[in-house]
């Protein structure tokens, strides 16, 4: 039917658009020039044209129905179309196009959740299994040398660091270490506990996510190779056992004068890092101008090679010169040990700042040992640590000051044993019982010292005088650990005339 | 305002003027009505058809621009919207406009209601016979040439408009439309000399 109507000239095909009039000026020329030469095109122009007439006849346009043109149909749908918010701002034209778009909505997604898991895996919140090859220790041979810090010698030795270890080296190693009684600090029990011996006890510390995370990145730390190495899995912690020693008997000035607890937040219930890698932080001005400070001070000549030359890359910056007392010592040592007090020093204080609820744990540990020392009668110790507390600014309870006027007291410091218990009255919060107590307790010293000089210089047969300094020695040795004599009227009448 | 063009008055309804979106209903809303009631042989239904599609321009309004004739994206609406609605009324039949309204016998036919140019009686028969065999031609059109040849004569659409309501190419559409025509002269031939004389 429709091959009947088609034909190759061209023009023929311009029929439909000639008849419903879709032919520009010129193609309407061409076909009107052709459609006289072609009977076909003439035919079909005539029978379109009468069927479109015929279509018209019998299909005309209807007029609308009345709800629609008028009525509720019109009216619901100008409703509908006044209702209609038109959409402004061209701000929130992208984002909408990204919520209707699935694409963008599944990128926007993928980076927000990826981008979560990101932040997270910087911040080291993801717990990642702990790596095997990560597991650094030492050898048998070096580490029997690290086991007896010898400073003077260590200075002249290369330090020991730890090598990353193939997995079953280290466990050889490890074990060998443990078979021989080695230090335990080198072979760690497992990947997430590290096990410490330090002198003043052992300790397991659980491993931080955040090193088992940051463990293979750990940057090799260069520290002297006489100190002990107290922690494993890249991260190399050292610290002196001198200085160790010194700070868990509280015996130190720089250790109580900031707070008698670095040991606990330095190197065995903080970070695991030890005091040293923190210290390593410091900036290489800070290291000349610590070196400066040394040599200005006349030590560092004496200083090990080895500290002088290595040990700069991990100390910290030291806030103040080291008490000259402490330089007559031995050299090395001394020179060692002022250098490790200045770094806990100075990493008390930045913990101080930049911790405080570490800084008032400390403050805590040094009250309670302070109590304990005015209980078991060490009240020189006690007395050190109030007064560590009051340089410190800390507030000295009513009960702390009675233990401070008892320690004066036993220790024969009367007159400061007076002076706090002025202070004591003058607290608003003390009681009278506690004053009365304080002021019993050194009227019962006073008398008691009275009664040793009666007794010294009244004359005593020959046989009996060495028995009667030792029984006053004893008493003297016994004051303390004892408690207050039970109520003497005459030396409570005597400590109040004395008043 | 009134002589603004269909597009200018979409464009001033995206931005709020409600006054332009009633010009376009009351420019459009007849031819659109003629094609819709053509297309689904239904009153009723034409009308439900003819408000959805002036809804789904309200709603689509702000996603509108200017990349072509408003008729074209008007009539695509309406054309898929008679698509599910023929869908829908598969099941009913066409009604024949030769069979009574209602069931009394003798009563006035579809046919009846048609109107007429105002001719003779013997025109009128005759007109009216062809209209019967016109629309049982039309009727019998398939479906993808049935709505190219209402869109072309009732809607008034080119066939460039066509094509892009269709989603086809242009000489498809003209290929469908020749084949239409060509049905509608066929069943026009046997009653040559009756349309001569209408003409």
């Amino acid at each position: 039917m429709s091959e009947t109507t088609t034909n190759t000239s061209g023009a023929c095909e311009l029929v439909l658009d000639y008849v419903y009039g879709e032919l520009d000026e010129a193609r309407k020329r061409t076909f009107e020039e052709h459609l006289p030469t072609c009977a076909r095109c003439q035919q079909e122009v005539a029978s379109f044209g009468r069927v479109r007439a015929a279509v018209k006849r019998v299909m005309p346009a209807v007029e609308p129905t009345a709800p629609l043109a008028s009525g509720a149909l019109h009216a619901q749908l100008m409703h509908a179309a006044a209702q209609r918010r038109p959409r402004r701002g061209i701000l929130l034209a992208f984002p909408r196009k990204i919520v209707q778009h699935p694409a963008m909505s599944a990128a926007a997604m993928f980076v927000i959740v990826g981008g979560y898991f990101a932040i997270n895996w910087s911040r080291g919140k993801l717990a990642m299994p702990a790596a095997e090859q990560t597991t650094t220790t030492v050898s048998d041979t070096k580490q029997a040398e690290l086991d007896t810090p010898k400073p003077t010698e260590g200075a002249a030795a290369a330090p020991v660091l730890a090598e990353p270890m193939p997995a079953e080296k280290a466990k050889e190693a490890d074990n060998g270490a443990l078979a021989k009684g080695g230090d335990k600090t080198a072979a760690a029990e497992d990947a997430t506990r590290i096990a410490l011996e330090t002198p003043s006890g052992s300790y397991t510390v659980q491993r931080p996510a955040a090193h088992r995370a940051v463990a293979t990145a750990a940057p090799k730390k260069l520290a002297p190779a006489h100190l002990k190495n107290i922690a494993t899995d890249g991260k190399m912690a050292k610290y002196d056992n001198a200085f160790a020693d010194d700070l868990a008997k509280g015996k130190d000035e720089a250790a109580g004068e900031n707070g008698l607890g670095s040991v606990g937040g330095g190197v065995v219930g903080g970070t695991g890092r030890g005091e040293v890698a923190q210290g390593a932080k410091s900036s290489a001005p800070a290291r000349e101008q610590q070196q400066q400070q040394k040599a200005a001070h006349g030590y560092a000549a004496g200083a090990p090679a080895g500290m002088q030359q290595q040990a700069p890359a991990t100390m910290p910056q030291a806030p103040a010169p080291p008490p000259p007392a402490v330089a007559t010592s031995s050299p090395s040592s001394t020179n060692e040990r002022d250098y490790y007090r200045a770094a806990a020093q100075s990493q008390a204080q930045n913990q101080a700042v930049a911790k405080p609820a570490a800084n008032a744990r400390n403050v805590d540990v040094a009250r309670k040992q302070a109590d304990e020392w005015a209980k078991s009668g060490r009240c020189d110790e006690a007395i050190k640590a109030y007064q560590e507390l009051e340089k410190a600014s800390q507030y000295i309870s009513p009960t702390e000051r009675v233990n401070w006027v008892r320690c004066l007291t036993q220790s024969g410091r009367q007159e400061e044993a007076l002076k706090r218990l002025d202070e004591l009255k003058a607290e608003k919060r003390v009681t009278n019982a506690q004053i009365q107590d304080a002021e019993k307790e050194l009227n019962d010293a006073r008398a008691r010292r009275v009664e040793n000089k009666k007794a010294k210089k009244a004359p005593a047969p020959a046989d009996r005088a060495p028995a009667a300094t030792e029984s006053v020695q004893q008493q003297r040795q016994a004051e303390p650990a004892q408690a207050a004599p039970p109520d003497s009227t005459n030396t409570k009448v005597k400590a109040k005339s004395s008043y | 305002v009134r002589d603004d063009s269909d597009e200018s008055l979409m464009l001033r309804y995206r931005d709020g003027d409600v006054r332009a979106f009633e010009l376009l209903v009351t420019r459009h809303r007849k031819p659109l009505f003629n094609f819709i009631l053509r297309f689904v042989r239904d009153t009723a239904a034409a009308e439900d058809v003819t408000q959805e599609t002036f809804l789904r321009l309200v709603k689509g309004a702000d996603a509108y621009e200017r990349q072509a004739k408003f008729t074209t994206w008007l009539y695509t609406i309406a054309r898929n919207l008679c698509v599910d609605a023929a869908r829908r009324g598969k099941h009913r039949k066409a009604a024949s406009l030769d069979a009574p309204i209602g069931d009394e016998e003798g009563s006035a036919s579809l046919l009846d209601l048609v109107p007429d140019g105002g001719a003779a009686v013997d025109r009128q028969a005759q007109s009216r016979e062809l209209a019967v065999r016109l629309q049982q031609a039309i009727e019998s059109l398939p479906d993808e040439q049935r709505e190219i040849f209402l869109l072309r004569e009732v809607a008034d659409l080119q066939f460039n408009e066509i094509a892009n309501v269709i989603g086809c190419p242009e000489n498809t559409v003209k290929s469908r439309m020749r084949y239409a025509l060509e049905k509608l002269r066929e069943a026009l031939e046997e009653y040559r000399d009756l349309a001569r004389a209408v003409q």
